[in-house]
């Protein structure tokens, strides 16, 4: 075995380096260089595979090519010895590869005592961090990530412009970690399946209504990376991104969840609403432009007349505080008419349903 | 190959395509009228058709096997429900209906024994109880069903959890009621209250004798009077189980529904199956010569009758 | 197939009581193409052949819809900014939608409707009997009735493609498959109903093999179709039903709620993962495995060379399939099933490498020293040889656990396994058809185009895939409507790439229907066959041989003598029909 490693190390070259290679995204977490290694181990036996199967196929295609009719030179059909070499060699290597990937895999499944947990709550189509020591939940801001991707695309922001609207989005938002430390991540879903993926970090694990799943890293590299949902979740899929902050040192990831933690409650509360819209993610299903979503837009809604169903029974209100505040605290109670009932229960405090009213009632009448 | 052959060949084969069946009045050629034209011979036929048989009930035992899967799934993460449901399960009809099934499972192998003999009338007549036990389970299952539905008991979201709560209140009402009107209240208050057992599962099994030697029997609950509304959903107290219900109890009934839905199915599958061997007896076209279609008939029909055997401990006798 | 083409045996055939007795009689009877001529004489056939065919133009007919979703989804995905999806839906939400329906509705029509009939219901109806000497399959009642359960499968298909699609992906995951108000009910009751088609298919394969052998045919004298056509029977009957209970809770969840896949009744999602795994890995095989038993009639016969370790090949499809039965875990690394239980399916994935290798190398040496034939036929062989390699290869990467947690879920799987579905599966069924096609339809196709399509389906199909492998272990997630601008060259050459692809099936399709109409007449051993398809017409009378054919070798392959002017190959010593 001690022979076998070192040979392995010898063929993933590329293992050590740190951007991303031809293959593989950039190593940056503690389990990169395993995951490499049994990807280059895997490869480099798949090649050798691959060009010995295709170098015989183009020799006895031509060596063998025959005009129609003639005789074949044997008719041999049989040797043991290969067969067994053929079997065998398999064999070994194929128990190699899954001997490699069990040890890897053992690593990744077992979090050190000593990890710092953080809750990653996935819902349609949002992320929602829970940091452990000061209990303060941060959104994954997806709309604003594809905000500023979208303005890249088509021009209106320049790199500059938009690596400067991330940083002002990631003072509040996102998964923030310290370098060199265990994170644990427990990660939940509120409605379907839905997975966590940071693939500069090699880990994933899928989010199950009803369960709790974990997986766990030590990021080895101070910088910003992508966060993203792996398993079909519908509409959003593509489109719940957030982004992993790796901080240089404790302190920093510390400095930044005290301030994290807080909204910047100067501002105006029809302001703080419209935060609230897009960090708790009411901005996957409410639109403000008259557009229908998943559920009613806001445009126009405060005031407005709404039909809706409760426990099956057709009625009728106006959109005012009460019935904004019921539908976020109990979402199927009153299911207006039109829309499916599948507005999440989200936990918003009591300040943030009063923002969210002031900010619906802002959208006028 | 001669030409003679050849020709007598292909026009058997015309013919029985043609007809889109080889339907049995070809006699010209010496063949057997049962055989099919691309078998070779009876054996061969009858062989292709009890394997084909016992591969298809394969793949039903798959299907159950899908709905046993769900139960034991759930059965291992939730088994207090079970212990709960299953008082809901009238073990009588239960054992009734395995009775029926038993009996006519005999039935049917004594209609392959006459089939195998060539007896029409016998076959007939064995075909027919057969079918009259089918009929007899489905009749007992319908008054089951219906004693559920009537209590909402449904499979899923539309169980109906008012009932049972209606009748847990009134059982506990009744309770109450009949502990005070044994306690001697002349007696210091102590001795007649009643303690929970520290239970280490969920087997809880009503009020204990109280400290003090004075035995309180559990009051006997007797059948209470059902409402005048005939359809008020009602439960009778006192068949209510004697366990505390646990959460998600509905899907008990999700499951029971399942599995005893499709075995029912399959019972009237069979019944259907019994009602077309009929019609081949009468129309001779089963006889001792070719009897595979009874033969066959009868392995399905055991296969039910077998799903059902596995049912009535697993649903009914979960202790 | 027009019934009324000029066919040499045709104006014999309009009455079939006009046989004469003549000595070349072997070769004059009608044809089961010309026997009978009314619409209804195909419609409740029970010939074996016309049910196969019936089968074929339904699968490919599919394959062209599936296709055309596939190009939608390509052509969606040039672009990370929604490109063609504006054209059918104006709001946002909605064109992601409608991408979600796209690649549904493609993975479930080339998974149920085209490659799982395709080569056993389709190729194998036909040649099956053939292949055994027998006159039909064992039920032929039961085998009409499964085409046309496959028929209202589709229906259902087509039906969900007008009345809301479905966009749950095309496994169906709960809890997104109970809670989306897309038509998922219909769509899985036509799931069901291909799966009883697929049952039946299977039961009358097993019963047929076992029981209908002529005299003097052991199993180690089958050709290794069956042994393939064999296996892969045993898997559709073992492991469909499972599917189908799977889908009816499925159904009573979404109607009812019965609480088994809801995770607040206390049921749990990740069961309905196991049951539908438990069916569709070994599904996977049910498309692999009669796929190579074609593979190795190709291989052997173009190469005019005895197959190489008959035995090993024959007990490797069975191997396969029995192994099929316990790795469907594979498919759930990721999901919080338990360490130990990742740790095991794992372990035996591997095993189901070996006997794959030995196949190929099989294969392999099977050409040494051969005379090879480099016709349309070889190079279908050839690019599956290489496809399916690659295909498996990189299956290793995601069975082994480590990589498998980067990469599942992500465009390096789409890969993987368009490779074994598409580059393996389906181009050993396209190569079946080129194989058969003159045994089916008395005609030859032109090996001009067909080189020409074969190699511009090879390219354009390495060149759409590829870019996958690489943008899927760099991280690009799979059922994405719109992702980061870093992977977007590789899409670029990936809707190129399928446009190729596109390109050649077009022009197989052409030349194939050309040959219908004009193609030379197929003799009846047009490519130096021994097993007793090539010992009758081209195409077969309707009872597939006139008299009683009595077993050959099926790989004694160097007894012909090839006539250049007929393009026959006719044996010096007479095996075959007595
Ligand atoms: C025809 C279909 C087919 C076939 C044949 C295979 C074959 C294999 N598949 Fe694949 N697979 C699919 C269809 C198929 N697969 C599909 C449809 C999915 C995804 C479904 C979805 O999620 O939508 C999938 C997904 C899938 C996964 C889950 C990935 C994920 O979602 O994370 C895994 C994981 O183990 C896997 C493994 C394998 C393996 C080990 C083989 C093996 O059988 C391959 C064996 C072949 C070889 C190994 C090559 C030949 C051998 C040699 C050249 C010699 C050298 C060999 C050794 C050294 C061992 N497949
Ligand atoms: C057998 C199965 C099969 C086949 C053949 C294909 C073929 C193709 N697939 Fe498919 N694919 C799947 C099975 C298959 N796929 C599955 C199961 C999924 C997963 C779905 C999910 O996630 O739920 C998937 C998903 C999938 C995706 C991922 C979507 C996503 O995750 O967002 C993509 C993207 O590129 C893709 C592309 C293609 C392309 C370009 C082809 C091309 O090769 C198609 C080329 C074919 C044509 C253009 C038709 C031409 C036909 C004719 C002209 C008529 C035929 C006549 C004769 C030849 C005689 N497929
Ligand atoms: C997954 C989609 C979804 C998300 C996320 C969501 N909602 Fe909703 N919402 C709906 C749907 C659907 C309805 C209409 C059905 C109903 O009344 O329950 C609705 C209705 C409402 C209503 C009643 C409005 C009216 O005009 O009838 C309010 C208020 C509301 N949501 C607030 C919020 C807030 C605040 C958030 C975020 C914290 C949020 N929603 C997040 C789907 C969503
Ligand atoms: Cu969340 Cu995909
Ligand atoms: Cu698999």
């Amino acid at each position: 075995m001690q022979l076998l490693n070192s040979l392995i190390s010898h063929m993933t070259p590329l293992a050590t380096q740190t951007g991303p290679s031809f293959w593989l995204p950039a190593p940056v977490s503690n389990f990169a260089d395993t995951v490499d290694g049994d990807f280059y181990f895997v490869y480099w036996v798949s090649i050798f595979f691959l060009v010995l199967i295709t170098a015989l196929l183009v020799i006895f295609m031509m060596k063998f090519k025959a005009p129609e009719g003639q005789k074949a030179k044997s008719q041999n059909d049989h040797n043991i010895i290969l067969e067994i070499a053929w079997t065998g060699i398999p064999v070994v290597l194929s128990f190699m590869m899954f001997w490699y990937g069990y040890k890897g895999y053992v690593a990744m499944a077992t979090p050190p005592s000593n990890a710092m947990t953080i809750t990653a709550e996935a819902s349609r189509w949002f992320w929602n961090f829970t940091y452990p020591t000061n209990g303060a939940s941060v959104p994954g801001a997806s709309e604003d990530f594809n905000e500023i991707r979208m303005g890249l695309r088509d021009g209106s922001l320049t790199p500059e412009q938009a690596k400067e609207r991330e940083n002002i989005v990631l003072e509040k938002a996102g998964l923030h970690v310290p370098v060199n430390t265990p994170v644990r991540i427990k990660v939940l879903a509120t409605d379907v399946l839905h997975a966590f993926y940071i693939p500069d970090f090699r880990v994933k694990k899928d989010c199950v209504p009803g369960r709790i799943g974990e997986l766990w890293f030590e990021a080895t590299e101070p910088g910003t990376y992508d966060l993203v949902c792996a398993e079909y979740c519908g509409q959003g899929h593509s489109l719940m991104h957030s982004k992993v902050v790796v901080h240089e040192n404790q302190e920093s990831f510390e400095k930044w969840l005290a301030v994290a933690a807080s909204y910047d409650e100067t501002l105006p509360f029809a302001e703080l609403g419209e935060i609230v819209w897009k960090r708790k993610g009411c901005v996957s299903c409410h639109s403000l432009d008259g557009g229908n979503k998943v559920g009613p837009t806001w445009l126009g809604a405060f005031g407005s007349e709404r039909q809706y169903t409760e426990n099956d029974v057709a009625g009728s209100t106006i959109v005012d505080e009460a019935y904004i505040e019921e539908s976020i605290r109990y979402p199927m109670k009153k299911i207006a008419a039109g829309y499916p009932g599948q507005m999440p229960v989200v936990k918003l405090t009591d300040k943030e349903i009063l923002w969210v009213t002031e900010f619906i009632k802002s959208l006028g009448k | 190959m001669s030409g003679d052959a050849h020709q007598e060949n292909t026009e058997g084969a015309a013919a029985a395509h043609e007809g889109g069946h080889g339907d049995g009045h070809d006699h010209g050629h010496g063949h057997s009228p049962f055989l099919a034209h691309h078998f070779d011979s009876l054996q061969q036929q009858f062989e292709a058709g009890k394997l084909g048989m016992w591969l298809f009930l394969a793949t039903e035992v798959l299907l159950f096997g899908g709905l046993f899967c769900f139960y034991t799934v759930y059965k291992a993460n939730h088994p207090d429900l079970f212990e709960w449901g299953h008082h809901f399960l009238d073990k009588r009809w239960g054992a009734t209906n395995t009775m029926v099934l038993l009996f006519s499972s005999l039935t049917m192998a004594m209609a392959v024994r006459e089939a195998q003999l060539g007896r029409k009338n016998r076959i007939l007549f064995y075909l027919i109880v057969t079918f009259l036990c089918g009929m007899g389970f489905m009749g007992i299952k319908y008054i089951e069903y219906s004693k559920k539905f009537h209590e909402g008991l449904y499979p899923g979201k539309a169980f109906s959890y008012a009932t049972v709560d209606g009748a847990e209140a009134e059982r506990k009402k009744i309770e109450e009621e009949s502990l005070m009107s044994l306690v001697d209240t002349s007696l210091p208050e102590a001795k007649a209250v009643t303690i929970k057992p520290k239970a280490k599962t969920a087997r809880e099994k009503g009020p204990a004798v109280a400290p003090g030697g004075l035995a309180i029997e559990k009051p006997k609950l007797t059948e209470g009077e059902h409402p005048d509304d005939p359809n008020e959903l009602f439960i009778d107290p006192s068949h209510l189980p004697p366990v505390e219900r646990p959460e998600n109890a509905h899907v008990f009934f999700s499951i029971y529904f399942c599995l005893t839905g499709l075995h029912g199915i399959h019972v009237l599958v069979g019944m259907g199956v019994m009602v077309w061997l009929m019609v081949l007896v009468m129309k001779n076209k089963v006889g001792s010569e070719f009897f595979t279609p009874v033969d066959l008939g009868g392995l399905y029909w055991h296969l039910v009758d077998l799903i059902w055997i596995y049912l009535f401990p697993l649903l009914y006798l979960v202790e | 197939m027009n019934p009324n083409e000029p066919n040499a045996a045709g104006s014999e055939a309009a009455n079939a009581e006009a046989v004469t007795s003549a000595p070349v009689a072997v070769e004059s009877g009608p044809s089961y193409l010309t026997v009978t001529k009314t619409i209804s004489s195909w419609a409740f056939t029970l010939d074996h052949k016309r049910i196969g065919l019936m089968y074929l133009v339904g699968v490919l007919g599919m394959f062209l819809l599936g296709g055309v979703f596939a190009l939608l989804v390509r052509t969606e995905l040039f672009s990370p900014i929604p490109l063609i999806t504006p054209l059918f839906a104006a709001d946002p939400g909605a064109q992601a939608d409608l991408y979600n329906q796209w690649f549904t509705t493609h993975g479930a029509i080339m998974v149920f409707l085209v490659i799982i009939p395709g080569v056993p219901a389709a190729l194998g109806n036909f040649v099956l009997p053939l292949l055994l000497g027998a006159k039909d399959v064992a039920f032929p009642r039961l085998n009409l009735g499964s085409f046309y359960l496959w028929i209202c499968g589709a229906a259902f298909f087509v039906y969900v493609l007008f009345n809301g699609g479905v966009d749950t992906g095309w496994t169906f995951y709960t809890p997104y498959s109970t809670d989306t108000s897309t038509a998922v009910i219909p769509a899985v009751v036509g799931v069901f109903i291909l799966g009883f088609s697929s049952i039946f298919t299977g039961l009358n394969f097993i019963v047929t093999i076992h029981k209908m052998r002529p005299k003097g045919m052991t199993w180690f004298n089958m050709p290794l179709f069956l042994w393939g056509a064999y296996s892969t029977a045993v898997i559709q009957v073992l492991a469909t039903p499972v599917l189908g209970i799977t889908l009816l809770l499925l159904i009573l969840e979404r109607t009812l709620g019965i609480g088994i896949f809801d995770a607040s009744s206390g049921g749990d999602p990740v069961l309905y993962q196991h049951f539908f795994w438990f069916y569709s890995h070994p599904a996977v095989y049910i498309m692999i495995i009669p796929a190579m038993g074609v593979i190795s009639e190709i291989i052997s016969v173009h190469s005019h060379k005895r197959i190489f370790g008959y035995r090993y090949i024959a007990y490797s499809s069975v191997a396969i399939a029995i192994f099929s039965f316990i790795v469907w875990g594979h498919h759930m690394f990721t999901s919080g099933q338990s360490t130990t239980m990742n740790i095991i399916f794992s372990g035996i994935t591997f095993s189901v490498g070996i006997p794959s290798a030995i196949k190929v190398f099989n294969w392999i040496a099977t050409m040494y020293k051969g005379s090879l034939t480099l016709n349309t036929t070889m190079l279908y062989g050839l690019s599956f040889i290489f496809l399916f390699t690659i295909g498996g290869l990189t299956g290793l990467f995601l069975g082994v656990l480590s990589i498998d947690t980067h990469l599942h879920d992500t465009y390096f799987v789409v890969a993987h396994f368009h490779y074994v579905m598409m580059g393996s599966g389906l181009i050993a069924f396209i190569g079946g058809l080129h194989h058969w096609w003159p045994k089916m339809t008395g005609k030859m196709f032109s090996e001009f185009w067909g080189r020409i399509a074969c190699t511009l389906v090879f390219i354009g199909f390495n060149l759409t895939f590829i870019p996958q492998f690489v943008m899927g272990s760099l991280g690009m997630p799979r059922r994405y409507y719109t992702y980061q601008d870093k992977f977007e060259i590789y899409h670029q050459l990936s809707t190129i790439g399928a446009y190729v692809m596109a390109l050649g099936f077009f022009m197989t399709a052409f030349y194939l229907l050309q040959s219908l109409a004009s193609g030379k007449k197929a003799p009846t051993n047009p490519w130096g066959g021994n097993s007793l398809e090539w010992h009758t017409p081209s195409p077969p009378p309707l009872e597939n041989f006139h008299g009683v054919p009595s077993a050959t070798d099926p790989y004694e392959l160097d007894h012909f003598d090839y006539d250049p002017v007929t393009g026959n190959y006719s044996s010096r010593t007479s095996t075959g029909t007595a």
